[in-house]
């Protein structure tokens, strides 16, 4: 034989002789098929034959934890879509709790009467089947949840874990109340939004300072630094003093003489500007709504300060230097 | 006074994805910005050296020559052209470093810098640092202990120069202290002021001057877009992952005098510099200094007389006598030829020509030069323009620039490739080269590349790929409505974009490619002039620029076209030679009677599957409202389905005329004589050039002006302004405005594809002569045609197909018959070759052929032995029936093959003692076949087996040769079908369909089309087993039934019938995929 025939391999020829049922495969000769398409094939022709057994195998389908309701009439108010969210949480905790689970994720998704979804995953630090703990993280997700739509459906799944008793390493420590927190962060994100809440990461862009938020994590601290950034890029970049950055930016106003910056004043340095280098023009994602467009200058003020401040209008599609606002972005040391 | 800013260092969209703008839009901007001159330096090459040097004169700029090399430790090194031996130094570095790497790779040697360094002046130091995938020049210099350890560790660069002073010293030593500059640039980026200063301290302590440059990637500003989706497309990334790989700003545009000025206030002289150097660079590419080679005559012979020797010697074979008119005519072009100083280029095609016939290699001229007497008599061209008044001035005249033009076709393959190896022999791997063909961006392409770095997601870019699959449709649809049947939203953020690059990016250059014969060969080195590079294919070298730069420069271009149907037409002869019996003699292409009625009438009924030229669907639906009688009438034929004449509006007129329904008019009675032959109608180009002539009074000057506008597709602009001149002139004579307008009309119609008188009579030969071999040798015609595709309009499933309703036999493979390539049997019947089964190894069929030729196959044991198929062919070839001599039936030999030989060292030895080359084995099992080695090779009856598999029943049989072989000799798939379509038409009842009447049709789409000039109206042949029948699908209806007709393999067409002069379509009313449980291979779609 050259090579042991995979099974896809033995349905194809097989196919293509003819043979499409299980009598057929059957009434050929055992040793000539074996011959012809390897130990697979005549394991084939036994169970075609009844002359091969095995045991049955239990398969259970994975279980789906997950409830949901299709209210008879849609519904504007919180008090029914709680009421709903707390029986959803009973039922799923006794489900878990009988074949030793705990929720480790739960996700809520509300359907509205225009057909759009909304959806939201909690990640529940430590997980558990407490339902007033777990209830009191959806309540506090929903207190300020509006929606110009009526509910029509709703629906929670939990993601289920073994439960098991965490061991730290030597100099990690526990939250003291991951639960806590966890409300914090579902207090916060309701409040600012779920945007604003998490660990700032810096992207890999020629946009200063620019950062996305990652989902909080209490387990690692991220590198400031992201990965993609090489050792020569950094050279680059490199700076000979140290920025302090202002976040966000001040706002300032300057004064120019011709295309030159000479005097700045903000809510935190104002003074006559007797040097400085610049413009360094920036610009990017000219491709989509978010395009952005700034020209850096460093300057010296009177007082001795070296200053980064910038000009940017935004949205800014086109390519020149506009004149539309100006900020600081911070001192160097 | 103080000289203005000129701009040196500027990259084209030639530097393939490093560049954002034509090297037109460089010239037109650098002239608004009132440049005096400007130099292009695209990465590793001279690609668009030319077309910057015309656009650059025309807007009066004058154009710098230079290049950016790619140097082996991949930093870059701006050098630009000072003089004749610079640019041929350039020329020469390019070829060294392209020739010795792979296509698309070019890597200079530092060492071999001096060698080629005179008149040349280099540029250090050129700041580029927002690219931080690039290694330039300068980030090795200033990250010394990173670079001393590269070089260090490698053997390659032990020549190099390590650092940036010793990079400067070496400059100045390879070029000359006066030929080195120290590059400065600045485009508002953080740090590279830092760099500048140390450049300055180095242009000081070596005493170099300074120069200003912008290095320039597009001519304005947005071309950074395009530069960005470039980035991506070259670092396999998209927009919103590329980060830092993008550019920081939009600055690297071309800037005034005045911007450059500001930007390098504290550095004047380095702005003063660059005029003053480039009035140091006085470099052009109009004085080349190209010569054609020279012909070697024997001595005692100059080349004209040598020519003219040859020429008369032909004249007298053949002509049988020669009239004073002839004898004029052949004087006058050869005192034109010498005159011109042409005679090495006769002399030299004269002998390629030469080279064609002693090697039993077909070979016709065809093109302008068939208007010639002098290229009819040396063998060049098949055609007597004597007899056939062909104007002598269309092929040469003496306000003519360049050379004449003489095109070659010759069969395609490998008799085609000896010839062209041939001229790489002859003048050597730096002295002959095919012209370049550059591949743009067009709307598919361009449309998925920029799809992919928007970052669309893979199902719209594939979406929109199956729904536009040939590109450009702007007939019906707006890109905008394009992309949004794709499945992006019109509103959609970045949607704007996608409209904006799209326009910015059609028809940029994406690589370079071969053009298909235009070969430019030179008397010194070739490589001196353009550089040379690798193509992709083994053993070809391409030169940088395509043919129409290779004309503007008057390279000399001689085009070695092949031709499928000139190999079919080589082939079918031989074998009609083969086969040759004293009551029927051999054929050949001269001697086939000229007016033959059946081959007028299978195309009077437009029964020309197969047929070069006129076998298209919309030849068919000419052919029988033309209803050739004569060889001109084919002319006619064939030159009046292109583009050119349908734009133009022009068939009805002429068909009409010809039918007698409209009358014979002309614009103007002087046209008369020119017009006559086309009944009043304008279809050659040369009737073009005499309508100038007489109308317009245009000079053979003018008239020439006009030819390359007509012949010069790529420009609009240049047949805008020949036709203004045109309109002036004829104004000026007085000739009244709407005669004026429809001459226009007629000529600027040609503009996208003219086709010459001679051209066409060319074309016709073959048109006539294959149709002729249809006819009269349908056996060996059918065989050659199967066994030179893919070529032509038709699959061979439906080539077989119309040879089966000939009445020609085609026989299945079979592994005691077959050849390699099909075979003519008999006078009625084709044995299919092994050529036609899918993935069957030449090599392995060759060898089966010299077995069975040595010793007939006694068993399939024996062949399986004897032949070294791998499993899988030898299933192939058992699905399809070619092992059937040796078993009862398909699925019987399909069981054998499965088997397992055993070796037997008996055997073995015996069987390489017999001489075999292929290692046999020898079955255990069988003893009957010991003898069998023993046997004398002569015929015996074959050992069939039997098997415990069924027969296959037909329609297995007709899906297996589908999937095995994409064609079946069996019934065709519609046939099986028939009972259980009562109400479908078949297509050889069709003729009897009553006009307007709404019928249905079915069939396997052998053919969808959708023509530029058919206002996006679709064209949809369906085959049956009777034959085609043809559909036309309006443009809204195309739009609904878009995915069905262009995913399925067989549909079902709804319509009404159409019925004109014998022609009939009918007009789609609705369409529907035909699935049928019984309809073999549609499933795996073998059957487009």
């Amino acid at each position: 034989m050259e090579g042991q025939m995979d099974l896809q391999e033995i349905f194809v020829i097989l196919h293509k002789w003819g043979i499409h049922t299980l009598g057929q495969l059957a009434a050929l000769d055992k040793e000539q098929l074996g011959a012809r398409l390897g130990p697979e094939a005549i394991r084939m022709w036994e169970r075609a034959n009844g002359r091969f057994s095995r045991l049955l195998k239990l398969v259970r389908p994975p279980e789906s934890f997950q409830e949901s309701f299709e209210f008879e009439r849609e519904i504007e108010t919180a008090e029914p879509l709680l009421f709903m969210l707390r029986r959803f949480l009973e039922q799923l905790a006794v489900r878990l709790a009988a074949i030793y689970l705990v929720t480790k994720e739960l996700t809520l998704q509300i359907t509205f009467g225009n057909k759009e979804i909304y959806e939201r995953v909690f990640k529940i630090p430590q997980p558990t089947n407490d339902v007033d703990l777990l209830f009191r993280m959806l309540q506090t997700h929903l207190e300020n949840f509006r929606s110009e739509h009526p509910i029509v459906a709703v629906a929670l799944s939990a993601e289920p874990i073994k439960f098991a008793d965490e061991q730290f390493g030597l100099f990690e420590t526990a939250l003291r109340n991951p639960h806590q927190l966890l409300e914090t962060l579902a207090r916060l994100t309701a409040i600012l939004g779920g945007d604003r809440v998490g660990t700032p990461v810096l992207e890999e862009t020629h946009r200063p300072d620019a950062f996305r938020m990652q989902p909080f994590s209490w387990a690692a601290v991220v590198s400031a630094v992201p990965s993609g950034e090489t050792p020569h890029a950094l050279r680059t970049a490199r700076a000979t003093a140290a920025l302090r950055r202002f976040r966000p930016p001040i706002s300032a106003s300057v004064l120019r003489d011709e295309d030159t910056p000479t005097h700045v004043r903000s809510a935190e340095m104002s003074g006559k500007i007797i040097d400085e280098r610049g413009p360094y023009l920036l610009s990017g994602n000219w491709w989509d709504g978010e395009s952005w467009d700034r020209a850096e200058w460093d300057v010296q003020l009177e007082g001795g300060e070296l200053v980064r401040c910038h000009q940017s209008e935004q949205p800014a599609p086109n390519y020149g230097v506009t004149r539309r606002t100006w900020k600081v972005d911070g001192i160097y040391d | 006074m103080t000289m203005s800013y000129v701009e040196l260092h500027c990259c084209s969209a030639f530097s393939f994805l490093r560049g954002g703008s034509f090297p037109e839009q460089l010239a037109e901007v650098a002239a608004e910005l009132e440049m005096p001159a400007i130099a292009l330096l695209d990465r590793n090459g001279v690609y668009g050296a030319q077309r910057f040097s015309v656009a650059a004169r025309e807007h009066g700029v004058r154009p710098i020559i230079g290049a950016e090399l790619s140097m082996e430790d991949d930093s870059i090194l701006p050098v630009l052209v000072e003089n004749r031996t610079g640019y041929k130094n350039l020329c020469e570095l390019l070829t060294r470093a392209h020739l010795r790497s792979e296509k698309g790779k070019c890597a200079v040697q530092w060492d071999e810098l001096p060698e080629f360094a005179e008149g040349l002046v280099a540029f250090l130091g050129s700041a580029r640092l927002q690219r931080a995938g690039e290694c330039i020049l300068h980030s090795r210099i200033f990250c010394r202990s990173s670079f001393r350890q590269n070089a260090e560790t490698s053997t390659l660069q032990a020549c190099a120069p390590r650092n940036s002073a010793n990079r400067a010293q070496f400059l100045i030593d390879a070029f000359g202290r006066e030929n080195v500059f120290i590059e400065l640039q600045r485009h508002f980026i953080r740090g590279e002021e830092r760099i500048n200063r140390e450049l300055i301290d180095l242009a000081r302590a070596h005493r170099l001057p300074l120069v200003a440059t912008n290095g320039v990637q597009y001519a304005r500003p947005y071309g950074r877009e395009v530069l960005d989706v470039f980035t991506c497309i070259r670092e396999h990334t998209h927009l919103d992952a590329a980060g830092k790989l993008l550019t920081q700003n939009a600055e690297r545009h071309l800037k005034s005098d005045r911007e450059m000025r500001a930007i390098f206030a504290d550095l004047p002289e380095a702005i003063e510099n660059t005029p003053r150097l480039a009035e140091r660079l006085t470099f052009s590419l109009e004085n080349l200094g190209y010569e054609f080679p020279d012909y070697p005559v024997s001595t005692g012979h100059s080349m004209d007389s040598f020519l003219r020797t040859i020429v008369w010697f032909g004249a007298q074979q053949r002509y049988a006598a020669i009239s004073p008119k002839v004898k004029r005519q052949i004087d006058e072009e050869l005192a034109l030829i010498s005159k011109l100083g042409f005679p090495g280029y006769f002399l030299i095609v004269w002998d390629i020509i030469n080279f064609c016939r002693e090697h039993n290699i077909m070979v016709q001229g065809r093109g302008s030069a068939a208007n010639s007497a002098v290229c009819y008599c040396l063998g060049i061209t098949p055609v007597d323009p004597v007899e056939n008044h062909l104007v002598f001035e269309r092929f040469l005249n003496e306000s003519r620039k360049g050379w004449p033009d003489i095109d070659l076709d010759l069969p395609s393959g490998d008799r085609r490739e000896a010839v062209i190896q041939e001229i790489y022999r002859r003048y050597g791997k730096h002295g002959a080269a095919m012209t370049a063909n550059v591949i743009t961006y067009r709307g598919r392409s361009a449309a998925r590349e920029i799809g992919k770095a928007l970052n669309f997601s893979a199902s719209i870019i594939d979406r929109f790929s199956h729904l536009f699959a040939s590109g450009d449709f702007p007939h019906t649809m707006e890109l905008e409505a394009q992309i949004e049947a794709a499945g992006l939203p019109k509103q959609h953020p970045r949607m704007p974009a996608f409209i904006r690059l799209y326009r910015a990016i059609y028809g940029l250059p994406r690589h370079l490619g071969q053009h298909s014969g235009g070969m430019i060969i030179c008397q010194n080195k070739l490589s001196s002039f353009v550089p040379l590079e690798n193509a992709s294919m083994p053993g070809r070298v391409v030169a940088q620029w395509d043919k129409d730069d290779c004309e503007d420069l008057g390279i000399v271009k001689v085009d070695l076209l092949g031709l499928g149907m000139m190999s079919v037409m080589q082939d079918a002869f031989e074998l009609c030679r083969q086969r040759e019996r004293p009551d029927r003699s051999g054929l050949d292409l001269a001697h086939i009677p000229k007016n033959d009625e059946k081959t007028f009438d299978i195309m009077q009924h437009a029964d020309t599957i197969g047929v070069f030229q006129i076998e298209s669907r919309a030849q068919m639906a000419t052919l029988p409202r033309m209803k050739p009688k004569c060889f001109y009438d084919v002319v006619i034929e064939v030159a009046i389905i292109r583009p050119g004449p349908i734009q133009g509006d022009m068939v009805h007129p002429y068909l009409a005329r010809r039918a007698g329904k409209e009358p014979v008019t002309y614009f103007d009675d002087r046209l008369k004589p020119v017009l006559k032959r086309t009944l009043g109608v304008p279809l050659f180009q040369e009737q073009m050039l005499k309508i100038a002539m007489i109308m317009a009074d245009f000079s053979g000057n003018e008239a020439e002006e006009l030819r390359r506008a007509l012949s010069f597709h790529r420009s609009e602009e240049r047949m805008r302004k020949v036709s203004v001149k045109l309109r002036a002139a004829m104004e000026r004579k007085g000739i009244p405005p709407d005669k004026i307008d429809k001459i226009i009309q007629s000529i600027s119609s040609f503009a996208l594809y003219g086709f010459p008188e001679s051209h066409a009579i060319s074309f016709a030969i073959l048109a006539y002569g294959s149709a002729y071999l249809k006819v009269h040798r349908a056996p060996e015609f059918y065989a050659s045609l199967i066994n030179n595709q893919p070529m032509g309009f038709y699959t061979p499933a439906t080539i077989v197909k119309d040879a089966q309703r000939h009445g020609v036999k085609i026989l299945p493979v079979c592994v005691q018959q077959s050849d390699w390539r099909c075979i003519v049997v008999d006078d009625n019947t084709v044995r299919l070759g092994f050529c036609v089964v899918n993935g069957l190894g030449q090599e392995h069929a060759e060898e089966l052929v010299k077995q069975r030729q040595h010793r007939p196959f006694e068993s399939l044991d024996d062949f399986k032995r004897r032949v070294p198929f791998a499993k899988n062919e030898l299933r192939t070839l058992a699905e399809l029936g070619a092992l059937n001599y040796f078993s009862e039936h398909r699925r019987a030999a399909m069981w054998k093959v499965e088997e397992t030989l055993h070796d037997d060292l008996l055997g073995s030895a015996r069987l390489q003692r017999a001489g075999f080359g292929i290692l046999p084995k020898q079955s255990l099992k069988s003893s009957r076949t010991q003898d069998a080695f023993a046997s004398t090779p002569k015929a015996c009856a074959p050992q069939i087996f039997e098997s415990p598999l069924t027969a296959m029943t037909l329609p297995e049989r007709v899906k297996a040769d589908y999937e095995t072989m994409n064609l079946t000799t069996g019934p065709h798939p519609m046939k099986l079908l028939r009972e259980k379509l009562p109400n479908i038409w078949r297509a050889i009842d069709l003729v009897q369909a009553r006009h307007g009447s709404t019928i249905q049709i079915a069939g396997n789409v052998i053919c969808r089309q959708r023509p530029g000039t058919a206002k996006g109206f679709v064209f949809i042949s369906l085959e049956d087993e009777t034959g085609v029948s043809n559909a036309i699908v309006e443009p809204d209806l195309f739009e609904r039934f878009r995915l069905v007709i262009t995913e399925e393999a067989f549909l079902l067409i709804e319509g009404q019938v159409q019925n004109s002069d014998g022609v009939v379509l009918i007009k789609a009313t609705d369409i529907k995929p035909l699935v049928h449980e019984g309809l073999v291979g549609s499933e795996s779609h073998d059957f487009h």
